[in-house]
This record gives structure tokens, sequence and C-alpha cells, in this order.
């Protein structure tokens, strides 16, 4: 049987990592990147024929972090607005690496929708029912208020959207290509009286999937401006692991969870 | 609150290369196709502009995307095949744009310095 030597083991654990750090990006050009990696670490093995454990340590730290080249390829900051439709997800592909709606995010981030939407979905959940996984978070050292808030928002079902407006009568906070208002509106649903404050307790549903990292000091709500309320939430170390199952990722989340 | 200090280098210095990197590639591209590799070493042993090679292929990616550079596949004797960078016309004006800017920003900073060194 043929055995995979220690620097094959080593390359293909950067390759992993990096894989793992693109995963906010559209697949197209996860997979670009990806290639061209690897092909300079060929190419760079090839002229060290090959090359012991040591010198493909070199190798790769001459290449850099995954994250660090994650971060140059924009997989971990927040995407522009897209100027049309998007799709989102559909069935419960968040979880997984051919999320069809990873463009579909844009949408959520408008305007610091993500947040509100958790609102409404933790308000909702008691009758609504159902959970979406949550978006994978990059495996960074440290992550950023920013990046968690993008990586984690659980994605709430059609429901969740026509409340979201019914939220904010008069006050159409979002894009004009956003799906969501174009959803409410097609839903035309009655209006209610704007919450003046997230209730107590609601915070950021964001993880990074590294435990023990927790935000330093408290995490300010920024998304909530939009309703007049700047609320700072202490930031709690811990939460979801990878295997908690969607449902109980949602609750966490609407539950309000900074997690580490 | 803002750091002034990446690891050891000054903010200021990682954003000066970071702005300048990407028409240092048009800049290498403009005399002669080159592949991945070879501008990622020439980049980081000679000039020192960027300090991970891992990260120019984001940059060459995006580059490529906005159409100022294209790409063809090529075998190589030595490794795996290589994907060549080659300049666009549109990477041509950008690279003059960017020269042009250029030499007026660095005209205009040491006028200013030398004007310092001479007070």
């Amino acid at each position: 049987m043929k055995t995979r030597s220690d620097p094959d083991r080593i390359v293909e654990r950067y390759l992993a990592d990096l894989k793992q750090a693109l995963t906010g990006l559209p697949a197209s050009r996860r997979r670009e990147i990806q290639d061209d990696v690897s092909a300079h670490i060929d190419e760079a093995r090839a002229r060290l024929r090959g090359g012991d454990e040591a010198a493909v340590q070199v190798l790769l730290e001459r290449l850099g972090d995954p994250e660090e080249i994650a971060a140059e390829a924009g997989a971990r900051a927040m995407p522009a607005p897209r100027q049309g439709p998007t799709r989102g997800c559909r069935g419960s592909c968040c979880s997984g690496e051919s999320c069809s709606g990873s463009a579909g995010w844009s949408a959520w981030s408008c305007s610091g929708l993500g947040l509100r939407l958790l609102e409404v979905a933790r308000q909702a959940a008691g009758h609504l029912g159902g959970a979406r996984g949550p978006r994978p978070a990059p495996a960074a050292a440290q992550c950023s208020h920013r990046e968690r808030h993008m990586h984690q928002l659980v994605r709430p079902r059609v429901g969740h959207r026509h409340a979201l407006h019914h939220q904010r009568p008069g006050r159409p906070p979002l894009g004009r290509h956003c799906r969501v208002r174009r959803a409410a509106r097609r839903a035309g649903g009655r209006r209610r009286a704007p919450r003046a404050c997230p209730p107590a307790g609601l915070t950021l549903a964001v993880q990074c999937r590294r435990p023990g990292l927790a935000p330093p000091g408290n995490v300010r709500v920024a998304g909530w401006a939009g309703l007049r309320c700047r609320q700072a939430v202490p930031a709690k170390t811990k939460i979801g692991s990878r295997r908690a199952g969607p449902r109980q990722l949602e609750s966490r989340s609407t539950r309000l969870s900074v997690t580490a | 609150m803002w750091r002034m200090v990446l690891g050891d280098e000054p903010v200021w210095l990682a954003q000066l290369r970071r702005g300048s990197v990407e028409h240092c590639v048009l800049a290498l591209l403009a005399k002669e196709e080159r592949y991945g590799f070879e501008l990622a070493r020439t980049l980081s042993e000679e000039s020192g502009l960027v300090a991970s090679e891992g990260t120019i292929y984001p940059l060459l990616a995006r580059l490529r995307r906005n159409g100022l550079v294209e790409t063809t596949w090529r075998e190589s004797v030595q490794g795996p095949p290589r994907r060549y960078y080659r300049l666009t016309e549109a990477g041509g004006v950008a690279l003059a744009a960017f020269v042009r800017h250029w030499r007026d920003f660095r005209d205009a900073v040491d006028r200013i310095l030398e004007e310092a060194q001479t007070a």
C-alpha cells in the first residue's frame, strides 16, 4: 500500500486550510486561487526535487498564511451590495461547500439587515419554526466583529423577511435592489409599529470556529443604528460547536451569541 | 484604536506597498509575459514588495477579472503546466496612468522632504 510522506501531508493540510479560509468566496474564484497556489507549491517542490519536511515548511512559510491569502482575496471582507437580484440558498446548503447562495449574502448584509432579521427571527422562532444552517465562518485567529457578523448570520425563512418589513413602517432601510424588500412588498402584509430597541439579551449571531477566542471587550451592535439604538453587548466566550444541529445553532444565535 | 504599526512595519508602509504592488505587477508584465511563480518570486525576493508569495495569486486573479491581464496555460519542462500572464491593452493604459500619477506623487513628496531638510 502506498503511504503519504510527511511533506505531502503538510502540503495537504496547508491546502485544506486554504480551502477553508477561502470559504466566503464564490466557487470559481476559490478554485482559481486554490489551483494557482497548488501549482506554485508543485513548481517550488519540483525545483527542490521534492524536498524534505523542513524544506516544504520553509516553502509554505514563504507562501504565507492561508488566512492572509484569503484576506487578500477578500474572503473575509464584507461583500459589496449587488446591483441586481441575488440568489438565495436553496435547501440546507449553507453549511456545505457548495453553497449556491453565497452571493445572496450581500443582500442580507445591506443596512445591517442581518442583525434586524435576527431580532425578528428570535421573536418568530416560536411559531415559524424551522432552521437554516449557519454560514461557516473562517477559522481566523482573531475574527473582527464585522467578519463574525457576516459569517454567522442565520439565514431566516421567507416569513422572517416579511416580518422584517412589517417591523419597519415608513423606513425602508434597504437598497432598491434588495430582495428582502421586494419580497416584503409582494407579500403586502400589514404594518406594525417599530420597536424602539432590541430586547435585552439580543446580540450578534456570529461565530468563529476556534473556541476560546472571544472578541475583546464589548461588541457594539452597529446594525441597530437604524432604530436609533446602539447597544453594547458584552462579548461572551464560547458557544456553538461545529456539530451542533441547525436548530441548536439557530436558537443560540437568536438568543444572541457572540461565539468564539 | 487605529494601529500605527503592523508587526515591525509601519502601517503607512504596508499601505504604500499594497497600493503600488498591482501596478508593479503590470509593469513586470509590460516587457514580457510571466507565470505566477516567477512573479511571486520576483516580487518577494528582488523587490520585497510582497511579504507572502501566496498573496500574489488573489491579486493576479483580480487583475484578470478586471481585464488588465490575460492568461494562457503552457506546458512546462519542469513541474506542472504554467499559467502565463500577459498585459492587455487596458492594463497598459492603467499602467501608463499609474506611472504619470506616481511621478507627480513622488516629485511632490521629494520636494517637501528636500525643503524640510534644507530648512
